[in-house]
């Protein structure tokens, strides 16, 4: 098992605070039939760093 | 993590952001609360925002989100919350040399890494009191000295083998200069921490079910323990020190049973879709009155019951900790009867059958399991793990080819985390490390692909018998995860024990599931091939219903005579009708 170092306390996934931009729903039209509903969407600014 | 709550049925989804993108499915209609969230031990690293909007079925809705102002924080080991600690290495906190060496392969065999330094009193599990050096003298004395739980005939919590008087002077000097009163809490810094397959994250899904208890209710801090399914697709959580509480995960209705307490272990009967759960004594829940049997043992004397499940008989095996006992309710003439197991420490925690109906339990304090033949009435002690240590292990589990599997939730330092494998038939044991530093591994469990779940604090982990390769899942909150019941379209079912009080949970029933897009249904089924439903073979009657009685273990062990000749030579008893302990003969 290959684990990663963390320096300095870090973990190695660095977080940022967030601003909300974009939110939108749609009805389900022909492909989505199911009795439940879908969330998705993307996260701009994200940076995972690794440290070596 | 994307964190959506519907706020209607107190139903959380978690998924991963991977390559900037996440989706969540199945996600039940309702208003939700949409939440970025940082990884465990990172909640303070920014102020994140939610968003409130309603999902309705069908609805496929969009949230896009974007990053800035960033902060970090350090992070610190284990799965339970430590406020205003100071977090420092593992040698700051423990400083090099004999008493660290043997604090180690004493103490952390059962008490976590944070446990001494951590010395703050709170209401909830990870505080203690203060202690200078007598108080810590007394203390290390009743581990290794004191019949344990303060029942006379128990051997000590650990085998006085592990300490000399003259270590215990050394240790006893150890804590009071390095725990004392007056030093300030301190935590653990993490400084490792598995490697994500994050392919395998972009797939993973969480759904959490939370139960709030009133506010006040009950004057002991209710736990979240266990959960089980029956047999139209509901899960029924064992609650410790509140209710059972029943799941719709199809829909999101819970519905509760209060007044008997809540249980640790829960084992639903399929047959009729009554309710065992576990506690200072057995109880059985008719869910259709709401009527409990209460069986208690001679004198009202502590079972400690723990863990049970269900043979192909229909017969429902017990682990009883407290009393040091296995138990069984045997169907057929609806009674209870024990036996005392001959193992020294023993004392039966997770409890699981083969697939050769052989009983199979976990030895909290003697590094290994025990196996039971039901038709022979002999145990038969697995010594797992080979150091000359103390640890203890808490839930095991059997796969398809009847290998026992079982993890260390302490050993060395609390930090020596490690899953086994025992073949017993030829006895030989396997140790994969699972790489998660201080991991605490409660449970291990197979899926009916043969892989092995464990349940360490703060992920749940796949263990892939094929490549021996380990595949982690942080779980959404800070907490240990417990037991795992995972059902037969691979949902890994858990709970969130810690994080139900510190973090406001309360009483909660999770399920990971690792591909969201081969979802059928959330309802949840038991594989009639798993070792936790060996009740899927049984084809004779239901029991009897549940009357409201208190009903009586039967009088005495059945090994009764057995197990005196084991505890004269184990110098547990000096002769027959003493109950005087090896530490402490006269």
């Amino acid at each position: 098992m290959k684990n990663i170092k963390i320096k300095n306390g870090i973990l190695n996934t660095i977080l940022f605070a967030l601003v909300l931009t974009n939110i939108s729903c749609s009805d389900n039209t022909s492909e989505n039939t199911s009795e439940y509903g879908e969330l998705s969407g993307m996260l701009k600014g994200l940076k995972l760093m690794y440290c070596q | 993590m994307i964190y959506a709550y519907n706020t209607d049925k107190d139903v959380g989804y978690t998924v991963f952001v991977v390559d900037g993108e996440y989706k969540a499915n199945h996600m039940i209609a309702g208003n939700y609360d949409v939440t970025l969230r940082p990884a465990v031990g990172q909640l303070k690293s920014f102020s994140s925002q939610t968003h409130s909007f309603y999902i309705d079925k069908g609805d496929r809705a969009e949230v896009d989100f974007t990053i800035s102002d960033i902060e970090t924080v350090p992070n610190y080991v284990g799965g339970m919350d430590y406020p205003d600690a100071q977090i420092l290495p593992y040698d700051e906190i423990y400083p090099p040399g004999p008493g660290r060496d043997i604090l180690e392969r004493t103490c952390h065999g059962c008490h976590t890494a944070n446990f001494y330094s951590y010395n703050a009193v709170r209401s909830y599990s990870g505080g203690r009191v203060p202690k200078n050096k007598d108080t810590w003298a007394i203390t290390v004395d009743r581990m290794h000295k004191v019949p344990a739980f303060g029942a006379q005939g128990n051997p000590s919590m650990f085998d006085p083998k592990y300490l000399t008087p003259e270590e215990r002077d050394v240790l006893v000097d150890y804590l009071a200069d390095n725990f004392g009163p007056e030093d300030p809490p301190k935590v653990i810094q993490l400084e490792v921490e598995p490697e994500l397959d994050l392919t395998a994250l972009k797939s993973a899904m969480f759904i959490e079910y939370i139960y709030h208890e009133p506010e006040g209710k009950y004057p002991v801090d209710p736990w979240p323990h266990q959960v089980d399914f029956d047999l139209d697709g509901n899960v029924w959580l064992a609650y410790t020190s509140c209710c059972i509480v029943k799941f719709d995960p199809r829909t999101g209705e819970q519905s509760v049973f209060e007044g008997h307490g809540g249980g640790h272990g829960i084992a639903v009967d399929q047959t009729d879709g009554s309710v065992w759960y576990s506690g200072d004594v057995v109880r059985h829940l008719d869910p259709e009155t709401g009527l409990v049997d209460n069986w208690k043992s001679p004198g009202n004397s502590f079972l400690g019951s723990n863990t049970q499940i269900f043979d192909s008989k229909g017969n429902l095996w017990l682990s009883l900790l407290g009393a040091g006992a296995l138990g069984k309710w045997e169907r057929e003439t609806d009674t209870v009867k024990y036996w005392d197991v001959p193992v020294m420490r023993s004392r039966p925690y997770g409890i699981v059958m083969d697939h050769n109906d052989k009983v199979w339990f976990a030895d909290y304090h003697n590094n290994g399991v025990t196996r039971f033949d039901p038709d022979t009435e002999k145990f038969k002690h697995f010594n797992l793990i080979k150091t000359q240590n103390v640890t203890a292990i808490r839930r095991l589990g059997a796969d398809s080819k009847n290998m026992i599997w079982a993890g260390t939730w302490g050993n060395i330092a609390f930090n020596n985390s490690s899953l086994y494998k025992l073949n017993p038939e030829t006895e030989e044991v396997t140790e994969y490390p699972s790489g998660i530093p201080y991991g605490a591994i409660y449970n291990a469990e197979a899926d009916n692909q043969d892989n092995i779940w464990i349940a360490p604090d703060n992920y749940v982990s796949k263990f892939d018998q094929t490549t021996n390769k380990f595949t982690h899942y942080p779980i959404p909150t800070r907490s240990d995860s417990l037991k795992t019941t995972i059902t037969r379209d691979g949902g890994v079912w858990f709970i969130y024990r810690n994080a139900g009080k510190y973090a406001g949970y309360g009483g909660s029933a999770v399920v990971l599931y690792p591909d969201m897009n081969k979802i059928e249904t959330l309802a949840a089924y038991h594989d009639k091939n798993s070792a936790g439903y060996a009740l899927s073979g049984y084809q004779g009657p239901p029991s009897p219903k549940a009357k409201g009685l208190d009903r009586p273990v039967a009088h005495g062990a059945q090994n009764e005579e057995e197990y005196k000749i084991f505890a004269l030579a184990n110098g547990l008893i000096k002769k027959e009708g003493q109950t005087l302990t090896e530490e402490n003969p006269e």
